[in-house]
């Protein structure tokens, strides 16, 4: 009986002393985590044999109130390591914050847990409106004459309704269009022409 | 490549037709019209104050045919703008630019083993 809790005592790990953390991208985690080197009773972690590390097992849990302290309460997933194991990516983490922990295992049970480490998936903002792209709103298109104290828009011809503006480049409210679309009042093809654009 | 256009423009100074005359003074401002030749509508290029002539500079225009008119108002009504002028066409040529001959290029070192 006395030997059977004192190599309780001694298996039990150092959870602890498990240093670990997570990195993560685009809902997956990568968790990296490093072997402890002692038993709960300070001894150190045999390579082999009664007390050696037989495995970890990592658990994690979507928090609801977006905070780890204390550990949300419900159904977190399992997931058990082999003993070789000091890494694992967590794949497809929804949007939200995660709460991810573990523990080190032998023959005897199972360690404290380790500290909490939370990661954060923030919701992406959304995408433009047609995905960046806008085209004309009035198929006229101008060419910019300089005045004085202001530019004016002189009508040059027009382009089809669909057409794609270029972001990018804008004056006086008037995107650039592609002029090789266009179809001329006149001889005036400037080689850059504007439209208004939605 | 663009160029400098300038468009002169002198008052009429006359009412009614040419029934009355009219000084310079009776002139509040002078309105000059663009379009490209072909295009359905004239567009307000600038309004500049009146004189016995006035010069409409277009610095950077793009090659090609245009026509200009002007319309003027009358300073006792700022209400009243006179009609259009007639039509007066003109043509923005394609630029030449004679470019100078290029130099010959730089030859470096040359060793001969």
């Amino acid at each position: 009986m006395r030997n059977s809790s004192l190599r309780l005592g001694r298996v039990l790990v150092l959870a602890a002393a498990l240093l670990w953390s997570v990195v993560a991208s685009g809902g997956q985690a990568v968790v990296t985590w490093t072997p402890p080197t002692k038993l709960s009773d300070g001894t150190p972690t045999p390579a082999s044999g009664p007390g050696s590390t037989t495995g970890y097992r990592l658990e994690y849990i979507l928090a609801p109130a977006a905070t780890c302290s204390p550990w949300p309460s419900g159904t977190a997933t399992s997931k058990p390591e082999p003993a070789s194991a000091t890494t694992d990516t967590i794949t497809g983490l929804s949007f939200g914050t995660w709460c991810f922990r573990a523990y080190t295992e032998n023959v005897s049970g199972e360690s404290v847990a380790t500290n909490v480490a939370p990661k954060t998936f923030a919701v992406p903002l959304p995408g433009p409106p047609g995905d960046g792209t806008i085209t004309v709103a009035a198929t006229t298109v101008y060419d910019i004459v300089k005045q004085k104290d202001r530019l004016v828009m002189l009508p040059v011809g027009t382009v089809p309704a669909d057409t794609k503006c270029d972001v990018t480049q804008s004056v006086n409210g008037y995107y650039a269009v592609p002029s090789d679309a266009a179809t001329w009042f006149g001889s005036v093809r400037p080689p850059i022409v504007f439209a208004q654009c939605t | 490549m663009s160029a400098t256009a300038r468009i002169v423009v002198t008052p009429t100074l006359t009412r009614d037709g040419g029934k009355t005359t009219a000084k310079i003074d009776d002139v509040a401002s002078i309105h000059g019209f663009l379009r490209v030749k072909g295009a359905p509508d004239f567009t307000l290029l600038a309004t500049l104050p009146a004189a016995m002539t006035v010069t409409f500079v277009i610095p950077d225009i793009s090659p090609g045919d245009y026509e200009f008119c002007a319309s003027e108002t009358d300073k006792q009504d700022p209400a009243v703008t006179s009609a259009l002028s007639p039509v007066s066409a003109f043509n923005v040529p394609e630029p030449v630019v004679a470019l100078p001959a290029l130099d010959p290029p730089t030859v470096g070192d040359i060793s001969v083993a």
